[in-house]
């Protein structure tokens, strides 16, 4: 008896001082940051704009986005009929694994596969965009002076 | 008096800002004054570099303009402009995408962006000018040092800064005195007529 309501006591004063806290410095949680972002891809009014903005500020953020958030930005491509964006999207991910990349983008791409399937994205992968189709190749490459 | 440059630029740069000026103030002003309630203006006429393109975010910083990143990858504008070709790709693009070949989705991708990722990120060789760059600039440094050495520092040596010259200011010095209590002629025994011995 005692300790439900100490516990109840405890839970009351612990939120105030979290929410007084929070009046100065908010820090919001990965779950809450993770549920934004998804949120925000898959509001129904999300125009191209909004869609192209958030997977810029998504790119500038210090971290790597969950599954669930690339699903609900690739499914938001799918709605506004933008499929080259889906796979420029999946590019940037790519890039943002840095040198990691061979285990985080795989990694990825399997979590995401099932929506893959369903919308028929393409991954770069799919397109031959892995590897530079217009750029000049490495010197090291080059197998003579007209291999180019 | 005043030169007209380029006046073509001017005028163009005119046209748009004079166009985003009216549009503020006829937003601002009532809608019963001027008659109706939209202002339209052409995207040609405020930005008519974009041409034809579609203006589709606001990329780094809110320009319409183009450029690759990869750590901004939606510009603002399309890469190329509509053609009868593209707006049928969209129009595809909008239904089923199983229906599109890799061949189309890579047309639309190319209509969208110039270059994908790995062409960005892929090396380009130019850290070799900017090593040869920075080379020739260190030689030209060099040679420039010796030219300045051999041909413009060589104006004659004042006579004062000769050995014997200093020699007899020195002399002179220990016979005015200069110094006598801590300075040079402290250290000379003007009796012996030599330098003390500690």
């Amino acid at each position: 008896m005692l300790s439900i309501i100490r516990g109840q006591v405890m839970k009351s004063v612990s939120l105030r001082t979290l929410a007084v806290r929070s009046y100065s410095s908010a820090k919001e949680s990965d779950q809450d940051f993770d549920n934004r972002w998804e949120s925000y891809f898959k509001r129904p009014t999300l125009d191209g704009w909004e869609l192209r903005k958030g997977i810029n500020d998504m790119q500038g953020f210090d971290n790597f986005p969950e599954p669930k958030i690339v699903v609900a930005c690739l499914e938001a491509c799918k709605r506004l009929n933008e499929p080259s964006l889906a796979t420029r999207y999946l590019e940037a991910l790519k890039w943002k694994a840095g040198k990691d990349a061979n285990v985080i983008y795989p990694w990825l791409i399997q979590e995401i596969r099932p929506t893959l399937d369903k919308l028929k994205i393409a991954t770069p992968e799919d397109l031959g965009f892995d590897k530079p189709e217009l750029a000049l190749k490495s010197v090291f490459e080059m197998k003579g002076p007209n291999d180019y | 008096m005043f030169k007209v440059i380029s006046s073509s630029v001017c005028k163009k740069s005119l046209t748009r800002f004079s166009i985003v000026a009216q549009a503020h103030t006829a937003a601002a002003t009532p809608a019963a004054a001027h008659g109706h309630h939209a202002v339209t203006f052409k995207q040609a006429d405020v930005y008519p570099r974009v041409g034809n393109r579609e203006i589709v975010g606001f990329g780094r910083n809110g320009e319409p303009t183009y450029f690759d990143a990869p750590d901004c990858p939606c510009p603002a504008v399309r890469w190329r402009e509509e053609t009868p070709e593209i707006k049928a790709l969209r129009e595809k693009a909008k239904g089923d995408w199983s229906n599109m070949t890799v061949a189309e989705k890579k047309a639309l991708y190319r209509a969208d962006f110039r270059s994908t990722l790995s062409e960005m990120t892929a090396p380009d060789g130019e850290w070799k000018f900017t090593v040869g760059a920075l080379l020739a600039a260190i030689g030209a440094s060099i040679w420039g040092y010796y030219f300045f050495v051999k041909a413009i520092y060589k104006s004659p040596k004042l006579e004062s800064s000769s050995a014997e010259h200093q020699a007899r200011m020195l002399e002179r010095m220990i016979a005015e005195g200069v110094g006598r209590v801590e300075g040079v002629s402290s250290k000379w025994d003007y009796e012996t007529g030599t330098w003390k011995k500690n």
